[in-house]
């Protein structure tokens, strides 16, 4: 008997963890779903988007990512010297400046303002140099946050790009405001040029972090 | 040289949280009120006048000594809170040793506290509550308790009577009132009644606390002055200190931890859960769209409407929408559809009409969706197509197309009998799944929790339209129900209390098996008949009738069973015992998704009275009631408890998913398991399949449409 209780709970296990193994309609469709959801929240989103579909728009792109949330695609809309506004499919902007998001729209909080004097990455000291820069926030207001920075700066290493392969070195910025104890890392893969291929932002403490990463540079 | 000004401290105090409200929404953490030990909104022992907001729940497990406290808390409005809540007493035996062996006292309570004054920028808020009603009155208590904010700080002061007016530090205000609010005696031996002669009466105390946030480290402090006195009550040898403080840290919005120093010798630790289901917050995939056909495609339509019908079908099973019937007339379209994926109606008709809208020809103005639930046709939404494309091009507001559609209920015969399309069905259709289920019998005095994990397989035969064969089985994988060991001692028939025996025995069980048919013979009328094992309990035959008018708050229906006990087993045998049973209902529908229930009739054990059940139901689907029921048993008769009362809540399934989907995961509770009141548990009543699908319902979903 008890041998007999033991096989139907391994069958109940393989009903919560073997889902793609088994005929999943015949299980009641909240715990198929149940375990979609769990998966989704634990291991995110997988990239759908056909590279393809990336070569064949003659637009400059990049694939954005919030949080585990789905990839998006995302257009250059404009050039203003070295900022760049990027828009997606369904109203989301990012501004970035040398890399890094100075302004967002269409996301439930925006970064809306960033004042920081060093944004070019050539006239930044890596060495043991705190940057202060201080940023606005949108829905709810909050304006001029005090936010410390510092960098860490690794060696160039072979990195596997989405559209394609590079030779990138991985900067890491710590960033913290501590009087509402923000504290985190954005990082950020730069070719020799200086310019970002691939980066993580914190751009406020509310949303989680950008992920982006360029698919079609901006010529 | 500036004299010291009182004033102007209050002034800075009120100020410095408006002036820090927009950075308080930066902080990593939201801190906010939490529970008390109890389970409710509050300080550690002493409540304070903060709420949940609305549709929310709150789990609370808070062990220390004696008292470990387990509940849950619901708020149907933001000016309500209830709360059911174990206590374990650890210093009390539940029984002698030869009943329940080492068990500790468990003792089950209810509180409920309301919030009569909102907090003003110079008043603070003021609540009222009772702790432990109708219950054996261990924690009973009385308050009125006001808080106000003060920056970071969260001030309580507070009047307490019963348990919290222990230390009678202050003189009873009521009694200036009326002589009776001096002596607080009134007791229920059987517990369960409401004593409210006792409330606000007897000893008095002035109790209070203050509350301090730590936003940045997600930290809530707390200190309290306790008047509840366990040393004078008896319930503890000493206390060290009547000051008791602890720290709550909230670790995300859902999910807070506390650890507390009490009576100046105790530690408590406690941990909470909560969730809110106000809305449906995950983002759900949006409706399909289909390229508009071009003329050629159009004028091969009109030549054969089999195209139009083959599409249309084709289309809407991608969004597991089910065509039942369709009717392409010149200048009009029928389309009769059916889904198990939405839970409101308005979305699969939303979806349907902009299918409607891109394949038709361009003479149909009018699409028509008969909306179905199981076989029934619940509603008919008559919408202008012009309109709706140009709602769904943002050049028609929904309120508009709302006003410019017709919404009315079915007056002739059902789509699917006179259509032109009518997709073939082979009958009979069969379909089955399994899950996981669990049993649970809480509180017992064999052990708190004994409880059964089993497979659940449901098995629908369906032979033609309106019959079917429902049959549920459980297969019991792992339980502990060997261990009950407590016989019903009920003087009326057992037609609930020998749980234990059914738990026991029907291990593996046919939970129901019975032939439903279904029928809607006048406008708005609905019927039911139902024969076979109509529940783990009882077998037999009956049915019952509706009458919903589609555009008014009420609906009234009758029910009649004759019904068998079944044996423990719950295979094919009977035990001796029958009845017939039968329920007039009568439902109406009150502001603010408040709805009413009131059954009277004819019980399982033959007791006659009535049942009232009272809901709140969110747009989100979220909903939680309270039910009680008063026969014609004497409290007596009925025993522990005195008359039949219970809560349930209701969740979406919905809520926790990235897709649409129907169903609900359902809680109820009844205290005990008494014979009294008990009601048949009807498969697929008429209410719930044609409730929820009338005009207003449809209104309150009506923004849906486009989504």
């Amino acid at each position: 008997m008890t041998n007999l209780r033991l096989s139907l709970l391994l069958s109940v296990s393989f009903l919560f963890f073997g889902c793609s193994m088994i005929d999943t309609n015949r299980i009641a469709p909240g715990y198929v779903a149940a375990y979609e959801a769990i998966r989704l929240n634990i291991f995110g989103y997988e990239n759908n988007i056909d590279p393809k579909v990336i070569k064949n728009i003659p637009y400059a792109s990049m694939l954005v990512r919030i949080g585990k949330g789905p990839s998006a695609l995302m257009i250059l809309e404009s050039i203003n010297e070295d900022t760049f506004t990027w828009v997606s499919a369904d109203g989301v902007y990012l501004v970035t400046k040398n890399g890094k998001i100075i302004k967002t729209a269409g996301l439930p909080n925006n970064l809306n303002q960033r004042l920081d004097p060093k944004l070019n990455w050539r006239d930044l000291s890596f060495e043991n140099n705190d940057y202060t820069s201080y940023v606005s926030f949108k829905d709810p207001d909050l304006n001029n946050l005090k936010v410390v920075s510092n960098y860490v700066v690794g060696e160039y290493e072979h990195h596997e790009l989405f559209m394609t392969n590079k030779s990138l070195k991985l900067i890491e910025e710590n960033i913290n405001s501590n009087i509402i104890g923000w504290y985190e890392t954005n990082t950020y893969w730069m070719d020799e040029k200086n310019f970002i291929w691939k980066s993580t932002q914190y751009v406020t403490p509310k949303i989680p972090p950008i992920h982006y990463e360029v698919t079609k540079r901006p010529l | 040289m500036l004299k010291f000004q009182p004033w102007l401290i209050v002034l800075c105090f009120l100020l410095y949280g408006k002036i820090h409200s927009s950075i308080l929404d930066y902080y990593p953490y939201k801190v906010i009120p939490t529970a008390s030990n109890y389970g409710n909104t509050g300080i550690l022992e002493m409540p304070n006048a903060r709420m949940m907001p609305e549709a929310q729940l709150r789990f609370n497990f808070s062990s220390s000594f004696p008292n470990e406290f387990t509940s849950l808390t619901a708020s149907p409005f933001n000016w309500l809170e209830a709360t059911y809540r174990y206590t374990e007493i650890k210093n009390v035996k539940y029984g002698p040793a030869s009943y329940s062996g080492n068990q500790t006292l468990k003792d089950k309570g209810f509180d409920i506290k309301t919030l009569v004054l909102k907090e003003r920028s110079f008043l603070p808020a003021i609540a009222i509550g009772l702790r432990d009603i109708a219950g054996s009155g261990e924690f009973s208590s009385e308050y009125i308790v006001s808080t106000k904010r003060l920056g970071l700080f969260d001030l309580s002061l507070g009047l307490g009577w019963g348990v919290l007016g222990t230390d009678n530090n202050f003189s009873n205000p009521l009694e200036l009132f009326h002589d009776g609010f001096k002596t607080r005696n009134d007791t229920s031996d059987l517990g369960g009644t409401f004593t409210v002669k006792n409330w606000f009466s007897g000893d008095t105390a002035l109790f209070g606390g203050i509350e301090f946030d730590i936003p940045r480290r997600g930290l809530r402090l707390k200190l309290e002055y306790d008047t509840s006195n366990p040393d004078f009550r008896k319930t503890v040898d000493k206390v060290n200190s009547r000051i008791n403080f602890g720290v709550d840290y909230l670790l995300s919005e859902n999910l807070d931890f506390s650890a507390a120093f009490e009576r100046g010798s105790q530690f408590r630790l406690s941990f909470r859960l909560k969730g809110n289901f106000l809305e449906d917050t995950i983002t759900k995939p949006k409706p399909k769209r289909v390229a508009k056909l071009n003329n050629e495609q159009k004028e091969k339509i009109l030549d054969n409407n089999e195209i139009f019908y083959t599409s249309l079908n084709l289309n809407l099973k991608e969004e597991s929408i089910l065509i039942q019937a369709a009717n392409l007339k010149e200048d009009e379209v029928d389309v009769a559809v059916a889904t198990s994926r939405f839970p409101s109606l308005t979305r699969p008709v939303g979806r349907t009409a902009r299918m409607v809208a891109a394949l038709a020809p361009d003479d149909v103005e009018k699409i028509n969706i008969h909306a179905m639930n199981g076989d029934f046709e619940v509603a008919k939404f008559s919408i202008g197509r012009e309109y709706f494309e140009k709602g769904d091009n943002n050049q028609l507001s929904s309120s508009e197309l709302l006003r410019l559609s017709e919404i009315s209920s079915i007056d002739s015969d059902p789509l699917y009998k006179t259509a032109d399309f009518q997709p073939t069905v082979y009958f009979p259709e069969f379909g089955w799944n399994v899950s996981p289920a669990l049993n649970h019998q809480i509180g017992g005095p064999e052990g708190f929790y004994l409880g059964e994990l089993f497979l659940r397989a449901d098995a629908t035969l369906k032979f033609k339209r309106n019959l079917l064969l429902y049959s549920s089985f459980g297969v019991s994988i792992y339980d502990t129900f060997n261990d009950l060991n407590n016989p019903s001692q009920s003087t009326i028939p057992k037609v609930r209390s020998d749980i234990q025996e059914y738990l026991k025995a029907g291990s593996n069980s046919i939970q129901r098996m019975q032939l439903e048919y279904f029928s809607q013979p006048f406008k708005d009328v609905f019927a039911r008949l139902d024969l076979g094992y109509l529940e783990p309990m009882f077998g037999g035959l009956g049915g019952e009738i509706l009458y919903r008018p589609f555009d008014k708050p009420y609906a009234m229906g009758f029910s009649l069973h004759k019904v068998k006990q079944r044996a423990y087993r719950q295979l094919f045998a009977f035990r001796d015992y029958s009845t017939t049973t039968g329920h007039l209902g009568l439902y109406f529908d009150f502001p603010y998704q408040i709805r009413s229930r009131l059954m009277l009739g004819k019980y399982l054990a033959g007791d006659k009275g009535v049942t009232l059940d009272l809901s709140r139901r969110f747009k989100s689907g979220f909903m939680a009631g309270v039910f009680a029921s008063k026969t014609n048993l004497s409290a007596e008769e009925f025993g522990e408890g005195s008359f039949d009362k219970g809560f349930y809540i209701s969740i979406p399934t919905n809520l926790f998913y990235s897709d649409f989907r129907t169903g609900a995961i359902t809680f109820g509770l009844h205290p005990l398991t008494k014979d009294g009141a008990a009601a048949l548990i009807q498969h697929n009543s008429l209410i719930s399949i044609v409730g929820d699908q009338k005009k207003s319902s449809i209104i309150r979903d009506w923004d849906y449409l486009y989504d």
